[in-house]
């Protein structure tokens, strides 16, 4: 009990490790990529007809102070760390209360969605490889296919007409992107020598999947789980502007459109937390499952 | 199975040939207006009827499924290979796993969305649609390889643990033969899986970021532009031929489906 | 008489005396954004002014059907010192909708405030006609007097703009207007309920409105608009497109209704700057009048209203729509004709050789142009472009920007050809456009903040609309503006296209709409509107007027 608990607080310390070795880089690109973006210091009031030309300059004055990306950087990350995120210019709100807000929603959507997508994608190549058949294998792939296809944009208005959630189109984004993969894993580890062999002996086929399919093809089915975050934060931006789901997606979509810098690094922060405890997850779960194994 | 895979093979084969030559299979250019007959349902003239500026939807059709289906699988190709490679190395060379890590896992993370649009600023106004499409998908496939480094350093990890791998470094095997011919090779389904998912992503990322002018400009199609027509729906469910991009490119990722290798 | 002059005779009455509605019932629209802010002051957004017309009293309004001026807050308003003074006289017991009266203290607040010049305010700087402070001053009770340095042209018409704030409490708690805000989930909805101490009763003495609340869903998207439409689940659609519009006027229990040609005008411009990073090819020909004017000739705008607008706009002439007061009847429409374009173009030394046109010195002519991505409309309009002049030999590049991209491009850089793009006219009056016609100003589009007019039509232009904003007479601010009209109509600085119609569908079950071509078209007179739940909805042959 003591040597779990060992672990685990050295496993979170470690992914906390590399979560802080990457979000500082990532904020820094964001920050050099955005100030050096065009538009960054326009403003779409600036053609509004009714402004004088003193409100105008006043309007570009306040774009323009931000546009070194070092100090900007330094900034964001100063003022992060005592809680204050800085202020949007696009929603005219601090830029915390705006996240706050809005996490939930993506969160909700991105959690229930990568996993739903995994594990139905796991749950279908299972069934392909264990009950061999074209039926099976060629419905799963073409529905795989035809949602490979379908612009995500579409499947979240899908999903408004059916009067679904952003979760539900997300899980099938998701899905998609990874059926193939984790049908190829298990062709793969199907095909090898001594799991044909083992067929031949009449070992039956659940078992076979059981410890020999599914039990070699972990490591990557993680890789594949921590890739279906990263799949399903890509997928958030199209689905929650389409669904007018008000999570961070969105957030991140209208200050682009409004180059607001402090809002993109916020939501950057927040993505990059993510994509960074999936991938250091993955790796350490890989990592002590290859030391259990050998 | 066998059946199933020819006709994939043809399938592809007919539509390679429409989108390097689609003069063969219709008379019309993407562009020309028939200004009198805009909205037209399929008929004898128009096979996919026409678009609200009177142009053949079956010409923009082919000339789009050629934008989109010589740049997307190049771009494709790409990101695959960078991705299989840098995943090769990550599980053959401890010292650059982490470096090589810590690089994928700042990429996708990145908004590299505001790269895309330095670059398409940089490009004088006139340049040519094809020519600005083409650098696009050119910084899709150089920018999108982050995402698949990971498994392919998993499917490769699983590969030096296996028996044979064992064998041949016991046998004196040097580390590059064996990622030349052992690794590489046995990553081609992988490879091929991924592609098959790169491929219709890229199509979809063209549409997606037209919404900021990095598309394909007019008058030049492309599949993804075209379904951009899609999310009227009610249009859809009056004028069903404006499927036909997604038909074609469902057939397409279902033809390259058919033809992943299942062993290695 | 036919059955839609029936329906347009119906509206029109409607419009004069509506009818007493039923009590109750919430109201649903949409909004595009979170408003930026609730100071009715700092609006700035489309989102912001709605929430702005809702809410707020004003001392004028604008009838947006009948374009006259109607008291609200103030009963009597005088103007006099040659536009400089404003006298106010103020409606009396009359209280916020937190209790406390409304008083003529509240209007000095609100102007001080508003030409506070620290606070950059839009409705502002529309008063704003030269530099000096506006004094304000109460000289007896319920009375306003407001002298600004200069005359104010269309003052009284800017007052439908301004929102009186109380000076003894904040804005989201005290409001004159029907409504309050109530609730606002960001990113959700802003629900408004009834104002309990609106001024406004009904021709039975009951206090307006009849609607208990409105809820207005911030719905980004279009198409999921319309879908929640669809459903029942909104009761007003604006700004529909033509598809749209066609699709739902086909459809049972939906009233789509168009209320007649809007003051937005598409148009494009060429890059005229002395200071562009263009070539001197280039800025020989978008500085050529016969140039510009042929380019003019040979766009089809017919063909835009048929294929891109389905009939629903109409050809713009100038920088007014033909039903404003403002506009100048003598001014001819640019008819289609690609001969008279390139007999045009040959006068000024262009010639048309294998289907290309040469400029003088051998260059083939080609330009770019630049308009912002994600607007269909505008796209086409731009195929249409590049089309027509494809026909007299002038390869047009077509580039969609983002909207940020776009405006460093044509507001600071200048890097660009040319520019496809729109302007939203809140208000007709010229004034409104001072900040595009005068010459040193930054929106001067096609050769912004010039410090010497660089040439003798834009001076004149110049002096045109100074007289106009000076003027004590509406007789001579229309000749002088009437002149503007001809100068931009010959020199074609901008070539006007369309100005599209006012597309919008209702449920039936909306009682006293009165469609308007001002902005906000279907619920401008909300006070008057009412809901009558219980009914079903029945088709309504589309009705239009004019």
């Amino acid at each position: 009990m003591l040597i779990l608990a060992h672990n685990a607080i050295k496993a979170i310390g470690r992914i906390a490790f590399r979560v802080g070795m990457r979000l500082p880089m990532v904020l820094f690109l964001t920050s050099v990529l955005v100030c050096i973006a065009p538009g960054f210091d326009s403003d779409e009031r600036q053609i509004d007809a009714r402004l004088s030309t003193e409100s105008i300059q006043s309007l570009r004055q306040l774009r323009a102070q931000n546009r070194n990306p070092l100090t900007a950087f330094i900034q964001f990350v100063g003022g992060a760390v005592q809680g204050d995120l800085g202020y949007s210019s696009t929603f005219n709100r601090p830029v915390w209360e705006l996240l706050s807000e809005r996490y939930p929603a993506t969160f909700r959507a991105v959690g229930v969605g990568a996993f739903t997508g995994w594990a139905v994608a796991v749950l279908l190549a299972s069934c392909v490889t264990l009950f061999p058949g074209f039926a099976l294998r060629g419905s799963s792939t073409s529905i795989a296919g035809l949602l490979l296809c379908v612009p995500s944009a579409l499947l979240g208005f899908m999903a408004i007409v059916l009067q679904s959630s952003v979760a539900s189109a997300m899980s099938c984004v998701v899905f998609s992107r990874l059926f193939l993969q984790m049908n190829t894993l298990f062709d793969k580890a199907s095909a090898q020598p001594h799991v044909m062999a083992a067929e031949a002996m009449g070992l039956t086929r659940r078992a076979l999947f059981r410890w020999h399919i599914a039990g070699p093809s972990t490591p990557q089915m993680i890789v594949l789980g921590a890739s279906s975050i990263s799949i399903a934060l890509g997928a958030a931006v199209p689905l929650e502007v389409i669904c007018d789901s008000p999570g961070l997606g969105q957030l991140a979509w209208k200050a682009t459109l409004g180059r607001d810098l402090s809002v993109l690094l916020g939501v950057t922060l927040i993505i990059a937390a993510l994509n960074s405890v999936a991938a250091a997850t993955t790796d350490i779960a890989n990592k002590v499952l290859r030391e259990q194994a050998s | 199975m066998r059946i199933l895979r020819r006709f994939a093979i043809g399938f592809l084969l007919v539509v390679s040939l429409s989108s390097v030559a689609p003069q063969i299979f219709t008379p019309s250019s993407y562009d020309t207006q028939h200004r009198r007959q805009p909205n037209e349902a399929p008929g004898p003239t128009f096979l996919l009827g026409t678009d609200d500026l009177g142009r053949d939807r079956f010409a923009r059709l082919l000339y789009g499924a050629r934008t989109s289906l010589l740049l997307a699988p190049a771009a494709a190709l790409l990101a695959t290979a960078i991705a299989a490679i840098a995943g090769v190395v990550a599980a053959s060379i401890t010292e650059l796993q982490r470096p090589l890590f810590y690089a994928v896992d700042v990429i996708i993370s990145t908004p590299l969305l505001f790269l895309l649009l330095v670059v398409r600023a940089l490009l004088p106004l006139d340049t040519s649609a094809i020519i600005s499409v083409s650098i696009l998908f050119a910084l899709l496939g150089l920018l999108g390889w982050a995402s698949g480094v990971r498994l392919f350093a998993a499917a490769t990890q699983r590969l030096a643990d296996s028996d044979f791998t064992i064998q041949a470094q016991a046998s004196g095997c040097p580390p590059s033969r064996l990622i030349l011919m052992q690794f590489l090779p046995g990553l081609i389904p992988t490879m091929f899986a991924q592609f098959c998912v790169f491929v219709p992503g890229f199509v979809m990322a063209e549409a997606n970021l037209s919404m900021l002018g990095l598309g394909v400009s007019e008058p030049l199609p492309s599949l993804g532009n075209l379904m951009s027509d899609l999310l009227n729906y009610s249009a859809v469910l009056e004028q069903p031929w404006l499927l036909a991009p997604a038909i074609l490119l469902f057939g397409i990722t279902g033809s390259l489906h058919l033809l992943v290798p299942k062993v290695d | 008489m036919s059955s839609s002059n029936l329906i347009l005779a119906w509206i029109l009455i409607l419009a004069a005396f509506p009818a007493a509605g039923q009590w109750g019932g919430q109201l649903r629209l949409a909004l595009r954004n979170d408003p930026r802010t609730f100071d009715p002051l700092l609006v700035d957004d489309s989102a912001g002014e709605t929430i702005r017309y809702l809410t707020g009293g004003v001392l004028v309004r604008l009838n947006r059907v009948t374009q006259k001026l109607e008291p609200e807050l103030a009963k009597i308003w005088k103007i006099s010192n040659g536009g400089r003074r404003l006298t106010l006289d103020l409606r009396e017991n009359i209280v916020f909708s937190d209790g406390t009266p409304f008083t003529a203290d509240d209007v000095a607040f609100t102007i001080r405030r508003m030409m506070d010049p620290s606070l950059h305010s839009p409705t502002g700087d529309s008063f704003r006609s030269s530099a000096g402070s506006v004094s304000v001053s109460i000289p007896k009770r319920n009375s306003v007097v407001i002298d600004f340095p200069a005359p104010v042209a269309s003052l009284e018409r800017l007052l439908d703009q301004v929102v009186i704030q109380s000076a003894k409490a904040p804005q989201e708690r005290a409001v004159l207007g029907p409504f309050r805000i109530a609730d606002h989930r960001p990113g959700q909805f802003v629900e408004l309920r009834r104002n309990p101490n609106y001024w406004k009763k009904n021709s039975n003495g009951r206090r307006l409105p009849y609607l208990d609340s409105v809820r207005l869903d911030i719905l980004g998207n279009k198409d999921t608009e319309m879908l929640r439409f669809s459903r029942g689940e909104l009761h007003i659609m604006e700004g529909l497109d033509a598809d749209s519009y066609d699709r739902l006027r086909n459809k049972q229990g939906i009233t789509a209704l168009n209320a007649g040609a809007t003051t937005d005008v598409e148009m494009f411009w060429f890059n005229q700057a002395g200071k562009a990073p263009i070539n001197a090819a280039k800025r020989s020909w978008f500085q050529s009048r016969q140039f510009r004017q042929a380019v003019s000739l040979a766009i089809n705008r017919e063909d835009m209203i048929r294929l891109v607008y389905r009939g629903y706009a109409k050809q713009a002439s100038g920088p007014v729509p033909s039903s404003s007061v403002w506009f100048n009847r003598k001014l001819q429409r640019t008819r289609y004709n690609s001969q008279q374009a390139l007999r045009l173009l040959n006068s000024a030394g262009f010639q048309l050789r294998d289907s290309r046109l040469y400029d003088k010195q051998g260059n083939a002519v080609a330009f770019s142009l630049i308009t912002n991505a994600g607007n269909k409309t505008r796209l086409r309009l731009a195929s249409l472009i590049q089309d027509d002049l494809k026909k007299i030999g002038i390869d047009v590049n077509i580039t969609t920007l983002d909207f940020p991209s776009l405006l460093e491009r044509t507001g600071k850089t200048l890097d660009y050809d040319a520019c496809l793009l729109g302007l939203v006219n809140v208000d007709p009056d010229p004034n409104a456009q001072m900040n595009v016609w005068l010459s040193s100003a930054v929106n001067h589009q096609w050769n912004p903040a010039q410090k010497v007019p660089a040439t003798e039509w834009e001076a004149e232009i110049d002096k045109l609309m100074r007289v106009q904003a000076s003027a004590a007479t509406h007789q001579i601010r229309k000749q002088a503006f009437d002149r503007v009209q001809e100068i931009v109509a010959q020199e074609s600085p901008f070539i006007y296209l369309v100005n599209r119609d006012a597309l919008g569908a209702l449920t039936p079950a909306l009682r006293n709409i009165s469609p308007a071509s001002l902005r906000p078209h279907f619920y401008w007179n909300i006070e008057h509107l009412s809901l009558n739940a219980g009914e079903k909805g029945t088709h309504v042959a589309a009705a239009t007027v004019r």
